[in-house]
């Protein structure tokens, strides 16, 4: 049976070099992939990796309960690529105006903006990375308080109860947050297929 | 009978089933009757997928390989 996060992490408070190895292995990707996502860039997110482990190392005698350490490794993660990012001084979107969703003075969708279904290809290779690439430009504009509890739900696949405990904010503002945040790459990608069906002509 | 606007808002809490019955039948009602909206659904749906999509199940090897240095240097002989 493989080792429990509490056994491997009682090694290595004895001091045990090659339990922390195990640890960086079995988290590493998540850390990775996480703060790829938040800073939108290789080069950050290798430096928020070392960062995060080193912070690890380091704060691992403060940790509470070992049966938190997922949840207290996404913060320190976030916290780390909320640093970097705070550093890069780019003006951040997020306004409701700004999810591309119009209404009528009723409360109706304004139908003369057309709202159509994207011809989503999933065969088509091409298509597919240049949606993502999109996509993954549109995360690393949201301004931080929207990027971290987007990519920790979406991406990372936490519920949204645990995000909002590790994000520190209530139930309410995570779920509200998320929502806009889909919203708003929902309509950067909406641009992207609408440009894409007039460029080839085809009907959306 | 809900509109537009509010069917949006409670998109989140529809997906997540975390919808009461009664504003989930006419969350439902709605959307039968409303195209525009349906396909909103779609595209919301789709834009979750894709996102989720963008998780890295692994490192790259180059980047592992730097972050073992580093630890090795500030950590391990520390």
């Amino acid at each position: 049976m493989p080792e429990t996060d509490r056994e491997l992490l009682a090694r290595i408070r004895t001091g045990d070099a090659n339990a922390f190895e195990q640890l960086v292995e079995r988290y590493g990707s998540r850390v990775y992939s996480t703060a790829l996502r938040l800073t939108g860039n290789p080069q950050d997110a290798e430096e928020v990796l070392q960062d995060v482990f080193l912070t690890v190392h380091s704060k691992l005698k403060d940790l509470k309960s070992d049966t938190a350490f997922p949840s207290w490794l996404y913060r320190v993660t976030v916290n780390s690529a909320n640093m970097k990012m705070r550093r890069d001084r780019r003006e951040r979107a997020l306004l409701a105006e700004e999810a591309g969703v119009q209404f009528d003075e009723h409360g109706f969708l304004l139908h003369s903006h057309a709202i159509r279904d994207w011809l989503l290809d999933e065969a088509d290779a091409v298509l597919k990375h240049e949606a993502q690439a999109i996509l993954a430009g549109a995360i690393a504009e949201l301004d931080e308080k929207y990027r971290n509890v987007l990519v920790l739900c979406d991406i990372e696949g936490l519920p949204v109860k645990e995000a909002a405990e590790i994000l520190e904010v209530s139930l309410a503002a995570a779920k509200s947050r998320l929502h806009r945040a889909r919203l708003f790459l929902r309509h950067k990608l909406d641009d992207y297929f609408s440009e894409r069906n007039r460029k080839w002509g085809k009907a959306g | 009978m809900i509109v537009c606007r509010e069917l949006i808002d409670f998109l989140l809490d529809y997906l997540h089933d975390d919808l009461a019955a009664d504003i989930r039948a006419d969350f439902e009602k709605h959307m039968r009757l409303c195209p525009p909206c349906l396909v909103f659904l779609n595209t919301y749906r789709k834009t979750m997928s894709m996102t989720q999509d963008l998780r890295l199940s692994d490192i790259p090897e180059e980047v592992k390989q730097n972050l073992r240095e580093f630890l090795s240097q500030r950590v391990i002989k520390a």
